[in-house]
């Protein structure tokens, strides 16, 4: 194959798809139509996923220190080097007995030198972070009496969030199969319509590579303009989506900005590049 | 140019298309295959071209055995031969210019080449003028030459005309026969599988009779039907 022939092969495949223009719409159309779909869904995913992660943040170990314990400061900078852990809040046995008394509804629960209870920490973690183990790490340091976290809710929430990550990502495979089956068939029924210029071209002497290339870079483009029509489709209609739920945003907190919009820009492209690529070469093997 | 020797072609459903079919075709001849419908002719120029491969036998087209031929071949092989059908088999939504030059480029023919040779092969078919207009806006006879031009601007050895005159009127029938002779005439060898018994008995050229997929008659100067 020569350099000099990729013009040609450029040519051929923008001048075959004005040519067949009606044709080459539907394509788009189509492609456009199965990515929205694929797009749908990872953002639903994504967000379904952020959502778990916000909840997880919620999850907070209580870490109480021995009674008089005089370094607590070693301990809440030791706390803050694990891994997983976002925040740490200390809460003085002072402080607690002032929620004690607000809990109970009572006043002068305890004099300053008769105080029991302990200086505690509160940590924050962050949304990958596994309580339990943090929690074992935080039990063996040095002047910890006791640490404390919701085991069972955070199992409930851990269980869930696996859940829906393996049905998400499952779903998710299923979406990009049905895309791929959408684009090749597409792509095979222009390839089809055009299966005499293979045989012509096979019969003045064309090798094969010659062949599939126009059709290779079509599938392309017919792919990235059906990946371009969705991401501008969906990254319009979900920021739009946005700005009408911005006043509950507190309750329905999306994902938002520009992370979302071209980690999806960028799957719609490869995907549409990749299956419109793909599809083409497969469509032309059948007639080589 | 083309040898055969008990060349056999029998289809996965047992059909026998030839059989042991012996003979040699030289470099400038001019060759009617004859036979009525199912005797063997398309199958002998299918054979020529390698979109078959035979059962048994010898095919050597150009001094190439072609059952031999590995598959990265055999374009090259087909560049060596033009070949022009009943149906034209023209792109509907190329120019005419374009179904001519689309045999250069996929050979790969530098852009400037390409152009002088394409105006000069529709001059000789007589279609300059009509260079920029679709097939849809000529006649039969028209596309034919537009056919019969994208068969021979590569200069091919060898031009295989499966019944080019069958979908043509008498007069346009002519027409292309004298481009064909003129394209002869130039070197060029010229195998034409036909059914018109005006034409071969008027040639006088050379007549390969097939039936059953049998070689019956190899004619020098024969007519479409055995005369005594």
């Amino acid at each position: 194959m020569k350099i000099r022939t990729f013009p040609y092969f450029l040519r051929e495949a923008f001048r075959s798809l004005f040519r067949n223009s009606l044709l080459s719409l539907a394509s788009v159309a189509i492609i456009t139509i199965a990515l929205l779909l694929f797009g749908l869904f990872f953002l639903f995913i994504a967000n379904l996923q952020h959502l778990g992660e916000l909840a997880w943040e919620q999850v907070e170990i209580r870490v109480f220190l021995e009674q008089g314990y005089k370094n607590p400061q070693t301990v809440g900078q030791q706390l803050a080097a694990l891994p997983g852990v976002k925040n740490v809040t200390f809460i003085p046995k002072e402080e607690g007995a002032i929620f004690l008394e607000k809990i109970l509804g009572e006043k002068n629960l305890f004099s300053a030198e008769e105080n029991p209870l302990p200086d505690c920490y509160r940590l924050s973690l962050t949304g990958t972070a596994e309580p339990a183990a943090i929690a074992r790490q935080a039990a063996s340091l040095p002047g910890v009496e006791e640490v404390v976290y919701g085991q069972a809710f955070t199992r409930f929430l851990r269980l869930v969030l696996r859940l829906g990550l393996v049905v998400g990502v499952v779903l998710l495979c299923l979406t990009v199969l049905g895309v791929l089956y959408l684009v090749i068939n597409t792509i095979q029924l222009t390839v089809f319509a055009r299966r005499q210029e293979i045989e012509i071209m096979k019969l003045v002497g064309a090798t094969n590579a010659f062949v599939r290339w126009p059709f290779f870079l079509e599938g392309i483009i017919l792919g990235l303009g059906g990946a371009m029509l969705a991401s501008v489709l969906l990254t319009k209609g979900y920021s739009f989506l946005l700005q009408q739920l911005s006043s509950y945003s507190r309750f329905i907190p999306l994902l938002s900005g520009n992370g979302i919009n071209r980690t999806l820009i960028l799957a719609l492209t490869a995907m549409g590049l990749c299956f419109g690529g793909l599809g083409s070469l497969f469509s032309v093997r059948r007639y080589l | 140019m083309i040898l055969t020797k008990d060349l056999t072609k029998i289809y996965s459903n047992g059909v026998v298309a030839l059989d042991h079919i012996s003979l040699t075709i030289n470099k400038g001849d001019f060759a009617f295959l004859v036979g009525p419908s199912g005797a063997g002719k398309s199958t002998f120029l299918n054979l020529i071209i390698r979109r078959e491969l035979p059962t048994s036998g010898l095919l050597a087209v150009n001094q190439r055995n072609l059952a031999t031929l590995k598959q990265s071949e055999i374009p090259f092989h087909r560049r060596s031969i033009g070949v022009v059908f009943q149906d034209f088999k023209l792109l509907p939504r190329k120019t005419v210019y374009e179904n001519v030059s689309f045999a250069l480029e996929v050979i790969e023919t530098p852009p400037k080449e390409i152009k002088d040779r394409v105006y000069s092969v529709l001059e000789l078919v007589g279609l300059l003028n009509k260079a920029h207009v679709f097939p849809s806006e000529l006649s039969g006879g028209e596309q034919q030459r537009v056919s019969l031009a994208r068969a021979i601007v590569n200069r091919p050895l060898l031009l295989l005309a499966d019944e080019p005159t069958g979908n043509l009127d008498p007069d346009t029938s002519w027409e292309i026969m004298d481009l064909l002779k003129e394209i002869n005439k130039r070197g060029t060898t010229v195998v034409m599988a036909t059914h018109n018994r005006e034409i071969v008995d008027h040639l006088r050229k050379r007549v390969i009779a097939l039936e059953h997929g049998k070689l019956v008659r190899d004619a020098p100067k024969g007519g479409y039907t055995l005369e005594n």
